[in-house]
């Protein structure tokens, strides 16, 4: 467990932009205060616990270099997160298109992040949705950010997110309302 | 509740329960490791791409460097014939730039005729082979001493007849210059030039050469210092040649006398076959065709309009069907005033003279009356220097005008 008085390296931290994370805030406040929902949302994007740790660590030891540089943090280590997600859910596309025989195909299997312990339809739906689609689905549904937010951490504009979530919850509704 | 609010429903709820599912636990220590480990192997990957520019920028030189001098020796060693010596341009021996100005020698091949050491002078002679000095080749008679072959229309500044590169060292000036040189029936050529003036050491580089035996010693003298030397045999009966250095004083301008140089068999000693060659102090240098006990008479001082007193070498007292065909170097020559020597091809623009220039063309004369390029000889005719001449501003004194590495031009004669 962390001891929030313990040094950190590099630690001549500036404040977080007013409204983000407060201000005067230090690198190590803002990672304290938005570590928690940063790692839900990446379980939700991943659908794995240790993956969504360690995409968030990531994340901010990516804002740690650039923290002098950066106008939003929370919005810097949020598309960071999601960028990590979709690259981890490449991975395991990848992973899973390998014909691996015997043994080791069990064993990748069982590295491949499962939801075996939440049956839930809607959530095999979402895993469905192409990466982008579902991205937006959870940063608008789970994280109630607006659209402009969810543009910046996807990297896309504004009209491309309202397209990406209609078109996420169409194929969604097919799924689950047939 | 609309199906859309009812799946947003759903979607919020679901999202919701499954974010909630998650315990995550901050951890700094973990954080602070990972930092830590990102700025170490950041400055490990700075560290090696450090490494491998410098690497990379070291062998690249040294790649270049090596490529360079491999392209020197290659190209020398692809040109270069058997037995022979790719041939060398003023310049090629190193030292002093100053003094690499002058004729220059076309490519071709250059054997070795002879190398000897005196009064501290190091010269090394070659044979022009086939090769041309500023243009192109007339036919050489196969064997022996070629023959002056008349032409009706010959080529500008060309050398028609034997050509020798000589290459003179010493501790501080090192010089390549060409000597050209023409036989006619049983003569002997005798050309000197004087390098070394600008670096401050200057000397006399004699190169004799004659037909017949090689059963010769030659002397030469200028002032008090002398050299002595026995004549090389050049191959295929094509007669023989000497080199001979005369230092001078050091920072010298002037040469302390007239330039003297005497052959005859070294058995007897008692014959001389031609006698001094003689230079006045505003020609320093001359090309002297002397065919056995010919008289071809001194140079004369001619004015030109706008170039002051000139020096034109005149011929008196010697027909013209008795006179050799004389060659010389294959470029104009300009000794401007404590300048280094330059040099202008056939056909460019002389560069601007300043008053006491010594400046001269070569050409291929015909006589010795008349010393001048052929008309279609594009040789530099800026004003005030023609090419046929040498040319110097009214002089203030005697001595060698301009100095330097002056290059024969026109006949002078012998006065005896």
């Amino acid at each position: 467990m962390h001891d929030a008085a313990a040094p950190v390296p590099g630690a001549r931290l500036q404040a977080v932009t007013p409204g983000e994370g407060g201000s005067s805030t230090t690198f190590v406040d803002c990672y304290l205060a938005h570590h928690d929902a940063l790692v839900r949302l990446a379980y939700v994007l991943t659908g794995s616990a240790d993956t969504a740790q360690d995409l968030v660590q990531d994340a901010f030891v990516g804002l740690h270099r650039r923290w002098g540089s950066v106008d939003q943090p929370v919005a810097y280590v949020r598309r960071s997160v999601v960028n990590g997600a979709t690259s981890h859910h490449r991975r395991t596309a990848r992973t899973r298109r390998n014909e691996v025989p015997g043994a080791d195909r069990e064993r990748l299997l069982e590295a491949v992040p499962s939801r075996a312990d939440q049956p839930d339809e809607l959530a095999d739906a979402l895993r469905s949705l192409p990466d982008r689609q579902r991205a937006a689905i959870v940063l608008r549904y789970y994280a109630d950010l607006p659209d402009a937010a969810i543009a910046d951490a996807l990297g896309c504009r504004v009209g491309t997110v309202a397209s990406l979530i209609h078109r996420g919850l169409a194929a969604l509704r097919e799924v689950i309302q047939p | 509740m609309s199906d859309d609010e009812d799946l947003t429903g759903r979607l919020r709820a679901g999202l919701a329960r499954e974010g909630a599912a998650v315990a995550p636990r901050a951890d700094v220590a973990d954080l602070t490791d990972r930092i830590a480990t990102r700025s170490r192997r950041n400055q490990r990957v700075l560290s090696v791409a450090a490494a491998v520019l410098l690497i990379a920028g070291v062998a690249t030189g040294v790649a270049v460097g090596r490529n360079t001098g491999s392209h020197t020796t290659t190209q020398t060693a692809a040109t270069q014939p058997e037995g022979g010596v790719h041939g060398l341009v003023p310049g090629a021996s190193g030292g002093a730039d100053s003094m690499m100005a002058g004729p220059e020698v076309a490519a071709g091949s250059l054997t070795k005729v002879l190398v000897r050491t005196a009064n501290g002078v190091t010269l090394r002679v070659y044979a022009v082979g086939s090769g041309t000095v500023g243009g192109p080749v007339e036919p050489q008679p196969s064997g022996g001493a070629p023959a002056p072959v008349p032409t009706t229309k010959p080529g500008p500044c060309t050398v028609t007849s034997d050509t020798f590169q000589v290459e003179a060292s010493t501790d501080d000036v090192a010089v390549a210059q060409p000597f050209g040189t023409t036989l006619t029936g049983t003569s002997t050529t005798a050309t000197e030039q004087v390098v070394g003036v600008a670096e401050g050491h200057p000397f006399v580089v004699v190169l004799v050469r004659g037909s017949g035996s090689a059963d010769q010693r030659v002397v030469a003298s200028v002032g008090s210092t002398r050299d002595v030397a026995i004549a090389t045999a050049l191959p295929g009966d094509a007669g023989w040649v000497a080199a001979l250095a005369l230092p001078l004083a050091p920072g010298a301008t002037t040469l302390p006398g007239s330039i003297g140089v005497d052959w005859s068999p070294s058995t007897g000693g008692a014959e001389r076959l031609a006698p001094l060659l003689t230079l006045t102090e505003q020609a320093p240098t001359a090309s002297t065709p002397l065919p056995n006990g010919q008289n071809c008479g001194s140079p004369t001082p001619t004015t030109l309009p706008g170039s002051g007193e000139c020096l034109k070498l005149q011929v008196p007292g010697a027909s013209t069907s008795s006179c050799p065909k004389t060659t010389l170097p294959p470029t104009c020559t300009y000794v401007n005033p404590g300048g280094p020597a330059e040099s202008v091809k056939p056909g460019a623009t002389a560069p601007e003279l300043t008053p006491g220039t010594v400046c001269g063309c070569p050409t291929t004369t015909s006589s010795c009356t008349a010393p001048a390029c052929p008309a279609d000889a594009p040789c530099p005719t800026t004003p005030p220097c023609r090419p046929d001449v040498n040319c110097s501003a009214p002089t203030p004194g005697p001595g060698v005008a301009g100095g330097g590495s002056g290059s024969s031009s026109g006949s002078s004669g012998s006065a005896n």
